[in-house]
């Protein structure tokens, strides 16, 4: 495994959840948003501040 | 004097402190503005005439008695059907919502009204500011989209169905349809104006936004609506400037940061060519033109406002989501869902890339007075199933950088264009100095010309 996870691994997290929370059949319906959604993680993780940055809610 | 439905709220309210025009002839000349084009616009969706028309009378008794409470007063300002108004409807362009009657007035509410402001009406609204089309179409052509989601309160404002309405920004909802209809949008800093009281898309995103014509009346609007705020944990006490006094101490033309790195790549031709006439018009005047980079972590700032918008916006309806998730339209219900499947980790890691690039896009924008882009990649759409898109004002609202559009010209379809300006956090009154000086210089005004 690698130090972050790849796009299939964030796809299958999420594609999995859907399908427990709304059965097989919702989660085909929603495969192209669950897409984008992972290329977003993927996104965000290849651009990672340094450790110590810590969240801004409240800007 | 022009007809009343035509003047700025400078010059409205201007022409009611010396006494030239009453509250009450305004009132009666925005309502028949609304009574003849808003059956075609469909830009309103609660106007209550006794109650505009009996504040107007107290506004005009109250002339004679102490004079004016405020800068605005007499004046009438639209409102985005999110915003909390004690005793009307605040349905949100929603089924969920359809009959919700707050018993208290938003912040933004209170202080227009003690500024001596009118509440004009409630302007129609996307699906609780989501994506889902709102029935309001763009004055300059009704097949196209006039954006989203503060659609009625732009199609108000460019019809001059008001001189002023309010609006709010989350991805690019005030900025954009400003931009599409032709008039001024200003999104400011996040926590510069009150959110207490306004329906929420994302709290860490939310900013509300003023739709206005001109600059100068953007910088009237935000000296009545800005200031700390304790029901609003995002509102800090930040001093509060003279805005109009600060539009008028730019020392000379301002020095520009152009950006043409993604904004120039995601425009059209004609877009790109229509800016850079813009941009030697400005250097032709003075301005001093430089161009500049984006930071590296500019390149993840549209996923994380996708990622945080969803989230929160999952977190925000949850409640009605499980009861009542049929009655939510195709786009906010797939944000909700998507906003659910969404680890915590990655929600925790978007808000701490958003922490870098708020940081970033300081650095970047500290060198210049303001940074300038294209406002739009596009004309408005033909297309009235979207709201167009929101890339150019996203990493504005994600990094929380204050930015404002200016109208630029129209396009060869005859529909708007725009430039963006954006600045330091808090630093509105230079952004606003900056933008008046580019709206002075290129001389746009523009009216769309069914509705002159």
């Amino acid at each position: 495994m690698s130090a972050k996870p790849t796009y299939d691994e964030l796809l299958k997290d999420i594609t999995d959840r859907a399908k427990a929370l709304w059965g097989d059949a919702k989660a085909a319906e929603m495969t192209a948003a669950l897409e984008s959604t992972a290329r977003q993680m993927v996104e965000i993780d290849l651009v990672m501040p340094r450790v110590d940055v810590e969240p801004g809610f409240y800007q | 004097m022009p007809e009343p439905f035509q003047l700025s709220v400078a010059e409205a309210a201007g022409e009611i402190r010396q006494g030239n025009l009453s509250p009450v002839e305004l009132a009666q000349s925005l309502l028949s503005r609304i009574d003849a084009l808003d059956p075609s616009l469909k830009a309103w969706v609660t106007i209550d005439r006794e109650e505009v028309l009996s504040e107007a009378k107290k506004r005009e008794d109250e002339l004679g008695q102490g004079g004016p409470k405020g800068p605005i007063h007499g004046v009438p300002v639209g409102l985005k059907d999110i915003y909390y108004t004690a005793g009307m409807l605040t349905a949100c362009g929603s089924r969920i919502n359809a009959d919700f009657v707050p018993d208290y007035d938003a912040t933004t509410v209170s202080r227009i009204k003690d500024a001596g402001g009118i509440i004009l009406g409630k302007a129609v609204t996307t699906e609780f500011a989501m994506s889902d089309p709102s029935p309001a179409v763009n004055p300059w052509n009704a097949a196209h989209t006039p954006g989203g989601s503060s659609s009625g309160s732009s199609v108000a404002v460019a019809a001059r169905m008001c001189a002023a309405a309010l609006g709010s920004q989350t991805g690019g909802s005030t900025c954009r349809p400003a931009a599409y209809n032709g008039i001024v949008g200003l999104k400011p800093t996040y926590g510069r104006i009150s959110r207490y009281g306004v329906v929420p898309v994302s709290w860490s995103l939310d900013t509300v936004g003023i739709l206005v014509r001109t600059v100068a009346d953007a910088a009237v609007m935000l000296q009545v609506l800005a200031g700390h705020d304790s029901q609003d944990p995002g509102c800090p006490d930040q001093p509060v400037p003279n805005y109009l006094e600060e539009m008028g101490r730019l020392n000379g033309p301002p020095r520009i940061g152009l950006i043409r790195e993604f904004f120039y790549e995601q425009s059209t031709p004609e877009v790109r060519s229509h800016t850079d006439a813009a941009v030697e018009k400005l250097a032709e005047a003075g301005a001093i033109i430089q161009e500049i980079s984006l930071p590296e972590s500019f390149s993840s700032a549209h996923s994380c406002q996708r990622v945080v918008s969803n989230v929160e916006c999952a977190a925000f309806h949850e409640e009605a989501y499980r009861d009542r998730a049929d009655e939510f339209g195709p786009r906010i219900r797939s944000s909700i869902e998507v906003g659910m499947l969404i680890p915590s980790v990655r929600y925790v890691q978007a808000q701490r890339a958003r922490r870098q690039f708020r940081a970033d896009m300081m650095a970047m924008v500290q060198n210049v007075d303001v940074v300038l882009m294209p406002g739009i990649q596009a004309p408005a759409p033909r297309d009235l199933n979207t709201t167009g898109n929101a890339m150019f004002q996203q990493p504005w609202t994600s990094s929380g950088l204050p930015s404002i559009v200016v109208p630029s010209g129209l396009a060869e379809d005859g529909l708007p264009l725009a430039i963006q300006l954006a600045g330091l956090p808090w630093d509105e009154g230079k952004l606003l100095a900056a933008a008046g000086w580019c709206e002075s210089v290129l001389g746009v005004n523009l009216s769309p010309p069914d509705y002159s």
